[in-house]
């Protein structure tokens, strides 16, 4: 309540004191919307960037163990996102990631240490298709893949259209997506002789969102994006070698979760251009789901430019979430428990997430050489480094660290 | 007890629904796309940047919440 309340102060006095001071002498070069979303962009140069990121975790509620136990978890993975024009109305864009994680957790799910399960690796390959209609004002998009790991394999297909008004300064946005999910079933290890307690209605899941996405500039500083998205899981939605403990009884059981679940995600995003040199990025996001979770979300980065080229970004997010109905920690479900689990994930926590981001990325590119084609000249746009520390209320610690590299070829 | 807080919570967010929505339908003004320097400017963009994704990849699998934000909704077991 007390955050809500802040937030509102905050957003009423940055709305009295907006600027109109607008230097109309500095023309707009680029002439491209800045309420496009990006995957819906038509570039006009080939654009070949490079993600890498290392992420690492430790807790002591693995879900895995039944809710007690350790979290560490090291994940390195490298993506690289291309976009190509096919021509002045439509763009190609494909992403290639590749994961490789090592888990304590999922190394419980059998008794010997350091075995198969501690370690895994994640392959994934998205297409994006995007097309800008006669009208300049409408596009459409199409967009598939598939990701893939040793018990696990998704697919992924989607559309959205835009919709732009003439001005350019409102954009609406319908957008659909889904996941195809298939489970290698994996159970623990001391319960995989016993199919009365295994038993599992399907090994699929799917996954449904269709989404409303309505973005308005409201002042030359300032803009505002607000989403209303609605999600439909079925299938196999609890995971297969999580166990579960109960107070009542010696035995152990694998987490049950219904096969239906809806969820409502609400966004808002608020930027707004403060002073010549700090940008006020602000998020705030309210769930609901049928599981009983409860969410409030709310994200605050303040990008600062030094020139041109250089830019520091420190932020922060907050996020308080109410405990699944089927949530009970370890030892503490009842043998009359119909649906269980004891994933902290589900559980009641607040988080706090903290960070840094540094950019560089100067008006003619770092660099000029010829390396992805020997006649056409690849331009080192931008240099992104980023960090960022989690805390979870339940004494869950992750650390993130993102690198990014943005090139173009000319 | 329960029914006053919710209640409350429901009401708490109704008004910061209607604020943030009044406050923007005042601050509207038509911009013309010379006078958008500072909205095309990349910190000002509305998407998720790309530097955000692992981010938004792990806390979709950390937190009971997800979507909203443009982020992945499903997909992947996160079972980890």
């Amino acid at each position: 309540m007390r955050l809500q309340l802040i937030f509102v102060f905050f957003l009423v006095y940055l709305g009295h004191t907006r600027a109109q001071d607008v230097n109309t002498s500095y023309k707009d070069k680029k002439q491209k919307s800045s309420l496009e979303p990006d995957t819906a962009r038509i570039r006009k140069e080939v654009e070949v960037d490079f993600l890498f990121s290392y992420y690492d975790q430790d807790g002591n509620h693995s879900a895995v163990t039944g809710g007690l136990g350790t979290e560490e978890l090291r994940d390195y993975s490298s993506t690289i996102l291309v976009n190509v024009p096919l021509d002045s109305t439509s763009n190609l864009g494909v992403q290639v990631g590749v994961n490789y994680y090592t888990s304590a957790s999922t190394d419980r799910i059998d008794e010997n240490m350091s075995s198969a399960s501690s370690k895994d690796q994640r392959g994934q390959v998205y297409i994006n298709y995007t097309k800008l209609l006669p009208n300049k004002r409408d596009s459409y998009s199409l967009n598939g893949g598939v990701s893939a790991e040793s018990d696990y394999i998704s697919f992924a297909l989607g559309a959205a259209w835009t919709h732009e008004s003439p001005d350019k300064n409102r954009e609406f946005t319908i957008s659909w997506q889904s996941f195809i999910d298939r489970w290698l079933l994996i159970f623990p290890d001391e319960l995989r002789d016993q199919p009365e307690i295994t038993m599992v209605p399907t090994d699929r899941r799917q996954s449904h969102s269709l989404s409303f996405t309505y973005a308005q500039v409201l002042s030359p500083r300032m803009q505002l994006l607000g989403t209303l998205e609605g999600v439909l899981q079925n299938g196999l939605l609890s995971t297969p070698f999580h166990r579960v403990f109960f107070a009542d009884r010696e035995l152990i059981e694998i987490e049950r979760l219904p096969e239906h679940r809806f969820k409502v995600p609400i966004g808002l995003r608020w930027n707004y251009f403060m002073s010549e040199n700090i940008v006020i990025r602000s998020a705030y996001r309210y769930y609901w789901d049928t599981f009983g979770i409860r969410a409030h979300t709310f994200n605050v980065e303040l990008p600062i430019k030094f020139g041109l080229a250089f830019s520091l970004s420190p932020f922060y997010r907050y996020h308080r979430q109410s405990a699944s109905r089927y949530f009970a920690p370890y030892r503490e479900h009842q043998i009359t428990d119909r649906f269980r689990t004891s994933d902290f994930d589900l559980s009641r926590t607040q988080s706090h997430k903290y960070g840094l981001g540094f950019r560089f990325s100067p008006v003619y590119g770092i660099g000029r050489f010829k390396f992805f084609s020997r006649k056409k000249v690849t331009m080192f746009k931008s240099l992104e480094l980023r960090y960022a520390h989690y805390d979870r209320s339940d004494g869950l610690r992750a650390n993130v660290w993102s690198l990014f590299c943005g090139f173009m070829i000319h | 007890m329960m029914t006053k807080e919710r209640l409350k919570n429901k009401g708490s967010l109704l008004l910061l629904a209607v604020i943030v929505f009044s406050a923007g339908l005042q601050s509207c003004v038509s911009v013309k796309a010379y006078q958008k320097m500072y909205l095309n400017d990349q910190d000002m963009q509305l998407s998720i940047r790309k530097i955000e994704i692992p981010e938004l990849n792990f806390q979709s699998y950390r937190e009971g919440a997800s979507g909203g934000s443009k982020g992945k909704t499903g997909g992947g077991c996160g079972c980890n």
